[in-house]
């Protein structure tokens, strides 16, 4: 919402600046995003008008124009902006001036054409945010006069409104936040008309009272459709509406000013019943059509409402008015429409037809009831006083009993006890009357001030106020937030520690970065082909195909992602924890928490995958498992008693290889913690024996390890210290540790197991020790 | 022959630092403590002395004979262990890899909130509409469900959590008052993306229900957050904004700690950084929680974690968090 701030001073007296009234509102909850001022510029920003435009002799972008700033030479500028066209009336800012984003114009050479000042855009002027383009200014705006006093847009307020305040979608409804805050008196909405008894001009037939509770018109004839007077075009400028015509201009203009969105038919274009204009606001016939005053053709739905006369539609309600019967410049009578519409249908329409309009958002969010007839005959007059025509006595309405005002009942107490302050029974009320409440205590004290309940009546525009913590904030932001001391929870603790899975997401990223790898964090919706094997659950409004669906492994995103940052680091060994999702029909997905790792280094693949298992057994060793298994070979999975807790593979990745596995990290949380049981050293020396041999072909290394580890118990431990490749054959080196906890071993008896070993591996698995 | 074994002991010492080379070492070592050496020699005059002076003298010839040796023993093991440094190369490069800024914000998230007392609960990413809307006082066709621009699931009434906020009334069918906790997360926004958004983010909801909490408590409790996580005392600022799901609710300021709140472009001049949503639970959502709200009230606010990032470490844009782009990982 922009709001011209001159403007609302005609609704409230105020005096101070504008930057303590921004900080006043964005304080108390209606955040100002941006002041936009034109005016301080002076001298420096004139009007010009393009002379000649041509190509610049070098840059195919850029234009250099000829400009007439009326007296003094023509000058020379270089202008990169899109929508400069020859006998435009430009802002010619001059060499010296300083913009309001800091930066000095000066005459420069741009790619070797002089240039002699800059054609600015709106946002180079301070004045709104448009910066595609240069402003374009209005054709009949004299040359080499200083922009601001044609463009007369003092400072406009641009205000993030929320949805729960509707009722600041008006500059009076602003005025009145800024009286409250001010200690103003309200502002009250001009009254003009009187002649409410009289017999209408109009007939009106409503078919859905409960789609449309209050339904007026009023006609005005003898209508001289004609550009509006200076004062309104510059308003409805600054607070970002294009002027049209006087009629169009004043519907506009009431709705800025009132909040009250407003439509005009032209009368002659509205079918008559006994005479007059007739005008029926019906459901719509599923699949009739309408074209928008957009022009575009629409078919509609019968859950939408529409405003018709005997033959056909006329406006889409609440929306949009239709082409058909819209004012032109021979229209002399007019039809002026005010309504309020249920606001879930308007919301609905809107959604169907994907047409958002300024009349739209203001009935979607909800219309002060009580200013739609003071906003309709508001406009009769307004348009009969500018456009030299009369407004015809009667107002035609269609009227439902007004709702009953929203009571809400409370203690100051209460009050006080949910900000955290202490307040007296007085500041209470001001601060609730002074916008527009009425609050009421009981005459007699038979309680404390604090406990006596208070009656608030909440004022007509306000729907967000129905409940007591409402009324907290509403006083909360009068007497202003800052007044809050910050003070500290108390309470009754119970120790807790971060939950197992947690902690072992933790441990693992820890042990995934001591390893030397690096996080990344990648989307958890990729393309079809990066979301692992399965049916991926599927978004059904993705921003692009390449996020189409949702990750059903980290490893195929990751592979992508290691790959790509191969391409500048050569060596990269990436790691990820996240979700992935596992549909289940109907219900919510099972979403386990993965650790995927992907290394990328010039070394065999034999090399690379073992200092990724170094990983992966300290991560899994995080857990108290059963046994770790693993079985395959380039694709492999690792288990646990059964249970699969990794899997991954590894490929050629020239001139190194490529592993990658993913840990299911909520799997492996099922294990409890691992925590070390302490054993007794033994007292006794070890005694150290190394072994090398050949690995038959296929004979996967693991299975002779396990073999080695539970063949006698003075076998300790085995280590594979050397291994390689060569000519096809595979050849182990291990260290085999000899210890006992009751005596220390003689060599003999230590030779004795080895020649047993060595017998039963040659039996066994046909290995030949070297 | 007490000064004797101090001039002995000095001269013999003054030689020993000397000495440069093995060879000289043990040439002094002989020459002093050598079979023939002087000091071997003093000591032999010491039965001659009489009892008392044997009394006085002998302990301190013990004691030269033991300080001269440890000194041939140190200047040994300084020959024999000398290398040459350069004490100014450069460290080799780091075998750790690096952990994400996003994560590093988080755990220190949850440790600060920890400290006070605060549970940590996680949810799923994906979620039901009731959830992520309809309990939090969000119906079908409430205009607020605009302001959350969301990625819907094909399959019907799930869609990608807009929020970490949905947990609360999950968290609370499973608890009774009081409580405390955060939910750190994933969540997600059908947006367009720039500088400072992302179709992908994190937040940390947080929530205390008890008796008697107050607006102040929510202010406190942030601002404690705050100064622990910037590290530096810093005020926080509430301005009043709507959300359906308290009231009143609050958007929050944190002092700007780059500029120390002076007026910055990172704060865009108004000293103040906005950081998050929050106000006092909603009557309605402490019911759909199955709390009686006559009896309770809460505060709950969502922390935007890539934007404490954001400010904390100076980054200018918050997709290079999901880029997998080693320049900005390997900085942190």
């Amino acid at each position: 919402m922009r709001v011209p701030v001159e403007w609302l001073r005609t609704f409230a007296k105020y005096k101070g600046s504008v930057a303590a009234l921004a900080e006043a509102l964005t304080l108390s909850g209606t955040e100002v995003e941006r002041v936009d001022q034109l005016s301080k510029l002076g001298d420096g920003v004139r009007v010009g008008w393009v002379k000649t435009l041509i190509q610049h002799p070098t840059a195919e972008r850029l234009t250099v124009a000829k400009v007439s700033l009326g007296r003094g030479p023509v000058r020379t500028i270089v202008c990169g902006a899109p929508n400069i066209r020859v006998h435009q009336k430009v802002a010619v800012v001059l060499p010296g001036t300083v913009l309001p984003n800091g930066v000095t114009v000066e005459v420069r050479e741009v790619r070797g054409v002089k240039s002699q000042g800059m054609i600015a855009s709106e946002a180079e002027l301070g004045a709104g945010e448009d910066a595609a383009g240069i402003l374009v200014l209005d054709p009949d705006s004299p040359v080499g006069v200083p922009v601001d006093r044609v463009r007369r847009a003092g400072p406009v307020l641009e205000l993030e409104v929320t949805p729960n305040r509707p009722d600041l979608l008006s500059v009076r409804g602003v005025a009145r936040e800024v009286a409250a805050l001010q200690s103003l008196p309200l502002p009250k909405a001009p009254s003009v008309l009187t002649d409410h008894a009289a017999v209408p001009p109009l007939r009106l037939t409503v078919r859905d009272r409960r789609a449309c509770p209050w339904y007026g018109a009023r006609l005005v004839r003898g209508v001289t459709v004609r550009p509006s007077p200076r004062w309104m075009v510059d308003r409805l400028r600054a607070a970002g509406l294009s002027p049209h015509n006087v009629v169009v201009d004043v519907t506009n203009y009431v709705m800025l000013e009132l909040g009250e969105p407003l439509h005009a038919f032209d009368a002659a274009k509205v079918e008559k019943r006994g005479g007059k204009p007739a005008i029926v606001v019906r459901p719509a016939r599923a699949g009739e059509r309408l074209t928008t005053l957009d022009g575009v053709p629409r078919k509609l739905r019968a859950s939408m409402l529409v405003i018709a006369d005997s033959k056909r539609a006329l406006a889409l309600a609440g929306v949009m008015g239709g082409a058909a019967s819209a004012v032109s410049d021979s229209t002399r009578a007019v039809v002026l429409e005010a309504a309020w519409f249920e606001p879930v249908r308007i919301r609905a329409t809107r959604r169907a037809l994907g047409l958002s309009t300024d009349a739209s958002a203001r009935f979607e969010r909800g219309v002060d009831r009580v200013v739609v007839p003071v906003a309709l005959d508001r406009a009769a007059a307004l348009l009969a006083e500018l456009s030299g025509g009369r407004v015809m006595r009667g107002r035609a309405a269609v009227a439902a009993p007004a709702p009953k005002p929203v009571v809400v009942t409370t203690t100051v107490g209460k009050t006080a006890a949910l900000l955290g302050i202490r307040l007296s029974r007085a500041r209470f009320s001001s601060a609730l009357t002074a916008q527009g409440f009425a609050v009421a205590f009981p005459k007699r004290r038979a309680e404390g001030p604090a406990q006596a309940t208070a009656t608030v009546v909440v004022p007509s525009w306000r729907f967000d106020v129905s409940i007591e913590p409402d009324l907290a904030d509403e006083v909360g932001r009068m007497i202003g937030l800052a007044k809050l001391k910050p003070t500290l929870l108390t309470g009754a603790l119970s120790p807790s520690r971060l939950p197992w899975r947690m902690r072992l997401q933790r441990r693992a990223e820890d042990l995934a970065v001591a390893h030397g790898a690096t996080q990344v964090k990648l989307y958890s919706f990729q393309p079809k082909r990066l979301v692992g094997g399965g049916a991926p659950l599927e978004v059904r409004n993705p921003r692009s195909s390449d996020q189409q669906f949702l990750r059903r492994e980290l490893l195929p995103a990751l592979m992508v992602a290691v790959r790509k940052a191969s391409r500048e680091y050569g060596s990269v060994y990436l790691f990820e924890t996240g979700h992935v999702y596992l549909g289940r029909g109907s219900a919510l997905p099972n979403e386990p928490t993965r650790l995927g790792i992907v290394r990328i280094a010039n070394e065999g693949p034999a090399v690379n995958f073992r200092r990724v298992r170094t990983l992966v057994a300290a991560v899994l060793g995080l857990a108290d498992t059963p046994a770790i298994t693993v079985t395959g070979g380039a694709s492999f999975t690792v288990s646990a008693g059964g249970t699969r807790l990794a899997w991954g593979n590894a490929v050629r990745f020239d001139p190194g290889s490529l592993v990658a596995v993913e840990v299911d990290l909520s799997i492996l949380a099922r294990f409890p913690e691992h925590r070390p049981a302490f054993r007794l050293p033994s007292p006794f020396p070890p005694v150290k024996r190394d072994l090398a041999f050949y690995l038959p072909p296929r004979q996967p290394y693991g299975r002779i390890e396990r073999f080695l580890t539970r063949f006698h118990q003075l076998l300790s431990a085995v280590e594979l210290f050397d291994y390689f490749e060569r000519g096809g054959k595979r050849s182990a080196a291990v260290h085999l540790t000899f210890q006992s906890l009751e005596r220390t071993l003689s060599r003999a008896e230590v030779d004795a197991v080895l020649k047993d070993l060595t017998a039963a591996l040659s039996q066994r698995f046909g290995v030949s020790v070297r | 022959m007490q000064a004797e074994l101090q001039a002995l002991q000095a001269e013999a010492q003054a030689a020993l630092a000397e000495a440069d080379s093995l060879a000289a070492l043990e040439a002094l070592e002989r020459a002093y403590l050598g079979r023939s050496g002087r000091l071997t020699a003093l000591l032999a005059k010491l039965p001659a002395l009489s009892i008392d002076e044997k009394r006085r003298i002998g302990p301190l010839a013990n004691e030269t004979k033991r300080a001269l040796a440890d000194a041939v023993a140190a200047r040994r093991r300084a020959l024999t262990e000398r290398v040459e440094l350069d004490a100014t190369l450069p460290p080799l490069p780091s075998p750790l890899g690096h952990l994400h800024p996003v994560t590093q914000a988080l755990r220190d998230i949850t440790d600060i909130f920890r400290s006070m007392g605060f549970e940590v609960v996680e949810g799923t990413e994906v979620e039901e509409a009731r959830y992520n809307f309809d309990f939090l006082n969000i119906p079908p066709n409430h205009p607020a469900r605009d302001l959350h621009d969301t990625f819907w699931l094909t399959t019907p009434g799930l869609l990608l959590r807009t929020h970490t906020s949905p947990m609360q009334v999950r968290a609370m069918r499973k608890r009774r008052p009081p409580v405390r906790l955060i939910v750190p997360g994933r969540v997600f926004r059908h947006e367009a993306t720039d500088a400072g958004h992302e179709a992908q983010f994190y937040q940390c909801e947080g929530l205390v229900v008890d008796q008697g909490v107050r607006v102040t408590d929510l202010i406190g409790t942030l601002q404690a957050f705050g100064s622990a996580f910037f590290g530096e005392r810093l005020r926080v600022r509430l301005r009043p904004h709507y959300y359906p799901f308290v009231e009143p609710g609050f958007d929050v300021d944190m002092t700007c700690t780059v500029c120390k709140g002076r007026g910055c472009a990172v704060c865009k001049r108004t000293g103040w950084i906005e950081t998050l949503g929050s106000g006092m639970v909603h009557p309605q959502v402490l019911k759909n929680m199955g709390v009686d709200p006559r009896r309770y009230t809460g505060f709950a606010f969502g922390l935007g974690v890539d934007r404490l990032v954001q400010v904390r470490s100076g980054v200018s844009d918050i997709r290079l968090s999901y880029a997998a782009d080693l320049r900005f990982l390997m900085q942190f």
